[in-house]
């Protein structure tokens, strides 16, 4: 996946600006930055919700602005909140999304079911469901066509301990398995920590800092420790998209 | 194409699957059933059927065509585009492997689909209500023409609810504000005729004219040009603004 400049600017003035960075096959990105930072208007650009004022993102090496469907093939992705039809039941969403992947097998979707703990739930409407719930689905609804990549907003969002240690788990697994590449945003860094080999620091809609986790610490502190640093240098050298 | 054909599938699916829905196909059985109840009643107490009776299928079809049908356009489109986006999931099938134009077409698909199916199921059950509350049934053909023919302006209409839902992020909003351009159009039509014949509201009731020897074929065919023309039109500026949705 690569980015290449790519800017947005809201009406309000927020934003991201001339962000690039790219994201390798079986790397496990951490998309990092406070709240309001931009990572959310990025990974909407990247999967096309958003259109940038300028830049250019590839996917797979098509152009997401010419060949979306290309582009998104191989592409599974949770932006924003996990949100789902109220009166549609688990098995519908996902047998719905799996209509996009004709060589898709059926058993697919309990298998995703299995992997993300809603087998029990699944002919239960997702209108009644919990925010963890919620979460599992869309998780489920990520993985289901064996993406190469997947993209995860704020995917511990709503989940208990235990939930949060399995997906992360669980993302650790598919890469090293299957060599799923993963970019995840998340402002929690010491969970993101834990499974990302690779960091961006978005800061005020810039990308302040983008390497492998363990070049970038060099043994000598905590990655919260290095992103707090890094913020700090930046709010000091007045950086503001 | 295959994306196209998917997704025109999920969306069928998801309007049948709103409970909406399937209250507006219990109507459109449920109404010609009870009018044969009440044919049935009147030809056992008076002996005659009556006008009523003459034409049931066309008497529906004006009815439906003027209210019931139209507002089952309205709160569908208002829920798959302005309440989608409402509620965000809209996104859900966005960042599937579909453009958005193919993703708009399949809603539209969606929705001209289950217009037909209603239209269907209505003379269907009108037909058979007609059958067998007078123990027969006439002009079969020319009820088939007009429930047909009845497809295209339901259709325009519907095209134009789609693009007024485009300027919309909630569903009730767009609901009222196309209620109250079918209404307006509707009255402004009486008050003022000569606009009638450039309105597409004006033709809800087009059917009638397919019936027996009631227009030309250059009538026909210029009204159908005319209601082609505007479908065409708000189909584009509605993919406009869809494709440019910033979600």
């Amino acid at each position: 996946m690569q980015l290449e400049q790519v800017s947005k600017r809201f009406a309000n003035g927020r934003g991201v600006r001339d962000v690039s960075f790219e994201v390798r096959q079986g790397d496990i990105f951490g998309l990092i930055g406070p709240n309001g930072a931009g990572k959310t208007t990025l990974l909407k650009i990247i999967t096309g919700l958003i259109r940038p004022d300028q830049g250019d993102v590839r996917l797979f090496g098509h152009r997401l602005t010419e060949r979306f469907e290309q582009a998104m093939e191989q592409v599974g992705c949770i932006i924003e909140t996990a949100d789902f039809y109220e009166y549609l039941t688990a098995w519908d969403h996902l047998r719905m999304a799996a209509r996009f992947y004709p060589q898709l097998p059926k058993s697919r979707i309990d298998e995703v079911l299995e992997l993300v703990g809603l087998t029990a739930y699944k002919k239960e409407q997702a209108g009644i469901y919990s925010l963890g719930m919620k979460q599992r689905l869309a998780l489920a609804s990520a993985l289901l066509s064996h993406p190469r990549l997947v993209i995860l907003d704020e995917p511990t969002n709503g989940l208990d301990i235990e939930g949060m240690v399995e997906i992360r788990d669980l993302i650790g697994r598919l890469a090293r398995e299957q060599g799923t590449t993963f970019l995840i945003s998340s402002h929690m860094i010491h969970d993101l920590g834990l499974i990302a080999n690779r960091v961006g620091i978005l800061h005020n809609g810039l990308l302040i800092q983008d390497g492998y986790v363990d070049q970038l610490l060099q043994g000598k502190m905590t990655l919260e420790q290095y992103v707090v640093s890094q913020i700090q240098t930046a709010k000091e050298a007045g950086n503001y998209a | 194409m295959h994306s196209l054909y998917a997704n025109s599938l999920n969306e069928a699916e998801k309007i049948w699957k709103r409970p909406r829905t399937k209250g507006f196909l219990l109507l459109i059985l449920s109404i010609p059933v009870v009018a044969a109840l009440l044919l049935a009643l009147l030809k056992s107490s008076t002996g005659t059927v009556g006008a009523l009776g003459s034409d049931l299928p066309m008497i529906l079809l004006n009815l439906f065509t003027f209210a019931v049908l139209p507002l089952f356009i309205f709160m569908t489109v208002s829920d798959i585009f302005s309440g989608e986006e409402a509620a965000r999931i809209l996104k859900l099938s966005l960042v599937r492997p579909i453009t958005r134009a193919k993703a708009y077409a399949s809603k539209v698909a969606a929705l001209a689909f289950w217009v037909a199916v209603q239209l269907a199921g209505l003379w269907i059950v009108s037909f058979l209500a007609e059958w067998l509350s007078r123990g027969g049934v006439s002009g079969g053909a020319d009820s088939i023409k007009a429930y047909a023919a009845a497809f295209v302006p339901m259709l325009a209409i519907g095209l134009i609810a789609v693009f007024v839902a485009q300027w919309f992020s909630n569903s009730s909003g767009a609901m009222a504000v196309m209620i109250g351009i079918y209404a307006a159009a509707k009255l402004l039509s009486i008050l003022v005729p000569p606009i009638s014949v450039w309105s597409v509201y004006s033709y809800t009731n087009w059917h009638v004219l397919w019936v027996g020897n009631g227009a030309s074929i250059g009538k026909l065919f210029n009204t159908f040009v005319l209601l082609l023309s505007y479908s065409i039109m708000a189909y584009i500026a509605g993919l406009i603004r869809f494709e440019n949705k910033q979600l």
